[in-house]
């Protein structure tokens, strides 16, 4: 363990810094229409960076591969316990019940959200132990891999948070399409998926969800409405601060969080939204291209591939839903809106994929280093 | 493979949302941009200030009170101490207030979408206020905002021609944005007929606003247009003057005086009520009152009382014939106190008993000999009378500035068919040639039409002399008529005023001025159902009592003044209606309005 910090310069030259320039120019251009929306959430969104940088340091430097074996699934098991929690001790807001309130300290901590890494780091883990074949998992290791997705997504589900649900549902999903599974069990899902659908509109869905669905389709909420306006008001080139008038005289609501993509289209027009937009298409072609890079690592392939989709789910629901093409589900713009939480969460899997990529031959380093400390005869402590 | 097939997927995604962006922003640019504008910009009405009216010497006959009105903040609870607290301080304050009602007024407009502050009190005058109002200012839960309210100062004089203002309903407010924005609308009279004028014209501020509708700068600005006045040709002295003169006689009626241009100097409907009653909303016991009352003093006579003329109609009646049929005024008629028609043994009777004797047509006018206008009429038949006599303006709307004017009835062969579906029968050709059996008419026609025999011109009666900066039209219609007859008749109502056996000689024939004229007594034919059953017996002689009408024109030789009087069951004319108008003559000459006396004709 001392001899660790040895190793830095070999580990940091596996560092993908790519990734985390990448990230940049969204903090940059985020924090700039926060600061002008209001200077006090900027000052908290700094604050927030602040805690981020620190949470991410940290999740790079925790040995994950040495840990993974028993710290994920205790953590896996520990989120599904603060989730079952939430259905007797949970705390009710606006009619959903996805809080809980740590005793003594008056904070609510939201576990839907610590799942999203939770059952990344599962499959992760579980995939890396036993790699599929090259025909893909077979239908008992599919289902035993759908469990880990399907027991929290129902809980979160019956919340009812079906915004996040869906978010676990499809990057759980995505991870394991990337990973492999045999096409037949696929070709069976897709067709039980399209028979099923109307069934579970018909009878799974509660009316409030029902409304929202039908709202998004045919006519939009006031919310949608005012975003559509700060979206086409824009134009090609956006508008002013002081022309902004719908985020600076507050017709547009949660101009900060859920629906800041529409003050940077008030504000910057079609282009700035094709840049944010192509950010991160960008983002989620490097992680993609880091998943199919190293192939053989399962650990970092489902990483990636997890945070790419990840990355995805959240980005078109949020844009579909501002622009009204989805129903209002409550997803931020990944680490772009307002908020804490969620963007501390992506810090920490940021960090663990880096992690994960600068460590990949750990072992192998470890081994080379007790060679070349022999051959240069340096002393090992 | 498999990364293919999630970055084709993922790839179209992106499509659809670009492509979604690219219509929005782009092709809906103008669009959207202007409903981001309609978003920002709240147009606000600034209300215009109602025009007043004045008569002839600038007194005021309506005008505005400045005052205050209270309105308490929304979203209180009908059961929150600080709404009771506030009701109950203003109850206090203004002993005149009424809690309950306030209270009702309060829970109506109060729901969680009306942000604005409840209006619960529309007027406390400035000066009842002024004591409370730093103590009221002070309450945050009230807001007190200037308000005017329309003031009759000489009330029930000239109620029936300036009307008044009250309330608008959801039908007027729908038809008119200056109403729906004021909420108050001229309901009769000139307030009524000059209301576009009066309620000017509506200003405005376009201000930006944010979402939660307050106000953060002002785009455009734009002042109403109002304070347009009305002045009028009335002098209300001489109006007061005839009111007081009924009042004291205890008589119903109607006088108008009109100068032979139209121009209407007073009108006077008796009794009247008081306008400043409906200004703000009047009680049902008021309401009530005015209803019961069986003088009718809620009804303008002037136009919406319809009588027979009685002999008023002969002056013209003789006009009409002339017309009718040449020369059928050149015969002299004999007069042996009643005629018959055919073999019947009705007898159509004139009012001297024993006859006239031989009548030509100035005695005809002077003496009013009915039999006289009986034969002519047989001659001529009832279309052609009738049908000049409209062109003389009976029957038909004398196009006076005041709303909902009635036309009354001067009837031919067609009208009774279609409103009795009846043949028309020759005896009642004899008695519409006297002013009676169908005949109706207002006492505003009869004083239209007795300048036309005075000037042999058809004018249109006016009130007002000016309308916001313009002069009112007059509309004087030239009549031809044969000059000869027409000085006989002329003669004939010099005679009735100035010759000892004239019907008005005794009133009329001591004034400082020379007078013509003509009287008329018109039989009540029946009484309505409605009025007779609330009629006390000791009063239904009264009831059953003739009309007394006299309708003049003053000089004779130089005709400035028409006066045309009108007494509900007053019995001959000449006795109760020629009085008044003799009243009005001597009031006309005192006050100058008529400069040439008797002596000053006499001395030509």
């Amino acid at each position: 363990m001392e001899s660790w910090f040895n190793l830095d310069k070999r580990i940091f030259k596996n560092f993908s810094y790519l990734l985390i320039i990448q990230l940049i120019p969204l903090f940059v251009i985020s924090s700039y229409l926060v600061y002008e929306i209001n200077i006090h959430l900027y000052n908290k969104q700094m604050i927030y960076y602040f805690i981020a940088a620190i949470v991410f340091s940290i999740s790079v430097f925790i040995p994950w591969r040495r840990i993974i074996w028993w710290f994920v699934p205790l953590f896996y098991m520990a989120n599904l316990g603060l989730l079952i929690a939430v259905e007797f001790i949970g705390k009710s807001i606006l009619g959903a019940k996805r809080w809980i309130e740590l005793p003594g300290i008056g904070i609510t901590i939201q576990p839907s959200e610590f799942i999203k890494v939770a059952v990344i780091m599962m499959l992760a883990y579980l995939i890396s132990r036993k790699p599929p074949s090259p025909k893909g998992y077979g239908l008992l290791d599919f289902i035993k891999l759908s469990l880990v997705i399907v027991i929290p997504f129902i809980i979160i589900a019956k919340e009812p948070d079906l915004g996040t649900a869906l978010v676990l549902l499809i990057a759980g999903y995505g991870i394991l399409f990337i990973v492999g599974i045999n096409w037949k069990i696929w070709l069976t899902l897709a067709i039980l998926a399209g028979a099923g659908a109307p069934l579970v509109y018909e009878y799974g869905l509660k009316p409030y969800q029902k409304t929202r669905i039908q709202d998004a389709l045919n006519k939009p909420s006031y919310q949608v409405r005012q975003a559509l306006i700060a979206i086409g008001s824009g134009g090609l080139e956006g508008k002013s601060k002081e022309e902004s008038t719908q985020t600076q005289l507050k017709f547009l609501p949660v101009s900060s969080t859920d629906f800041i993509f529409a003050y940077l289209g008030e504000r910057f027009g079609f282009k700035g939204m094709l840049t944010v937009i192509g950010l991160y298409i960008l983002l989620i072609f490097n992680l993609l291209y880091i998943s199919a890079k190293y192939a053989t690592d399962y650990l970092i392939k489902t990483f990636a591939s997890g945070l790419a989709f990840l990355l995805f789910v959240y980005m078109g629901v949020n844009v579909l839903m501002i622009i009204g093409l989805a129903p209002v589900v409550g997803l931020p713009l990944p680490m772009f809106s307002h908020g804490g939480t969620s963007f501390i969460i992506f810090a920490v899997i940021f960090g663990i994929l880096e992690n994960l990529i600068a460590f990949k031959d750990y072992n192998r380093y470890t081994s080379d280093e007790k060679i070349t400390m022999q051959t240069k005869g340096t002393s090992v402590p | 493979m498999r990364y293919k097939i999630v970055i084709a997927v993922f790839l179209l995604f992106w499509g659809i949302i670009i492509a979604r962006l690219y219509h929005v922003s782009i092709k809906s640019n103008f669009y959207y941009e202007g409903l981001a504008k309609d978003n920002i910009e709240r147009k606000q009405y600034i209300k215009p200030v109602r025009g007043e009216i004045t008569d002839i010497n600038g007194n005021l006959l309506a005008m505005n009170q400045i005052g205050f009105s209270i309105s308490i903040m929304p979203h209180l609870k009908q059961t929150d101490k600080r709404l009771h607290d506030v009701v109950n301080f203003l109850v206090d304050t203004f002993p005149d207030l009424n809690k309950t009602v306030m209270m009702k007024v309060y829970k109506k407009y109060n729901s969680p979408y009306n942000h604005k502050f409840i209006k619960v009190v529309d007027f406390i005058h400035y000066s009842d206020m002024m004591g409370s109002y730093p103590e009221l200012s002070l309450l945050k839960e009230i807001k007190i905002d200037a308000e005017t309210k329309r003031y009759y100062p000489y009330g029930k004089y000239a109620a029936h021609i300036v009307g008044y203002t009250g309330r608008s309903n959801k039908k007027e407010n729908k038809k008119d944005p200056v109403v729906n924005e004021v909420g108050k609308v001229g309901k009769s009279g000139l307030e009524r007929y000059y209301n576009k004028v009066l309620e000017g014209e509506l200003g405005y501020v376009v201000s930006k606003v944010t979402a939660t509708n307050k106000a953060i700068d002002i785009l455009e600005k734009n002042p109403p247009k109002d304070n347009k006045n009305i002045q009028l040709n009335i002098d209300i002295n001489l109006q007061k003057m005839i009111y007081e003169h009924f009042k004291k006689s205890k008589e119903v009626g109607v006088a108008v005086v009109m100068r032979t241009n139209g121009e209407i100097l007073a009108a006077v409907s008796y009794p009247s009520y008081d306008p400043n009653l409906f200004v703000g909303g009047i009680s049902q016991k008021d309401w009530k009152a005015l209803q019961d009352d069986l003088a009718k003093p809620f009804t303008n006579k002037l136009i919406h009382g319809t009588y027979p003329p009685g002999s008023t109609i002969k002056i013209g009646m003789a006009l009409a014939f002339s017309k009718s049929l040449k020369g059928v005024l050149d015969t002299n008629e004999f007069c042996n106190g009643f005629i018959t028609l055919g073999k019947s043994k009705h007898k159509f009777r004139c009012w001297a008993r024993w006859g006239h004797g031989k009548v030509d047509l100035r005695k005809a006018i002077r003496e009013s000999c009915d039999v006289y206008f009986y034969n002519k009429s047989l001659k001529v038949g009832i279309n052609a009378m009738a049908k000049n006599l409209r062109s003389f303006g009976l029957g038909v709307k004398t196009g006076v500035d005041l709303p909902r004017e009635y036309s009354g009835v001067i009837p031919d062969k067609a009208w009774k068919m279609k409103r009795y579906k009846q043949p028309w029968y020759k005896g009642e050709t004899v008695i519409a040639a006297i002013g009676q059996g169908y005949d109706l008419v207002t006492p505003l026609q009869v004083a239209r039409y007795t300048a036309l025999v005075a000037t042999s011109k058809l004018v249109t009666p006016i009130i007002a002399k000016k309308v916001d900066t313009n002069f009112t039209k007059r509309m004087i219609q030239p009549i031809h008529f044969n000059p000869y007859y027409l000085s006989e008749i002329r003669k004939g109502m010099y005679d009735v005023c100035n010759v000892r056996k004239g019907t008005a000689y005794r009133t009329m024939s001591k004034l400082p001025i020379v007078v013509a004229g003509k009287t008329g007594t018109s039989q009540v034919t029946s009484i309505p159902q409605s009025t007779k059953k609330r009629i006390k017996e000791a009063d239904l002689a009264y009831y059953h009592r003739s009309h007394a009408w006299i309708t003049t024109y003053a000089p004779y030789e130089k005709p400035q003044y028409v006066v045309t009087v009108l007494v509900e069951h007053g019995g001959h004319g000449g006795s109760t209606a020629g009085p008044i108008a003799a009243d009005i003559y001597k009031w006309l000459y005192r006050n100058k309005y008529i400069s040439t006396d008797k002596k000053e004709i006499k001395k030509k």
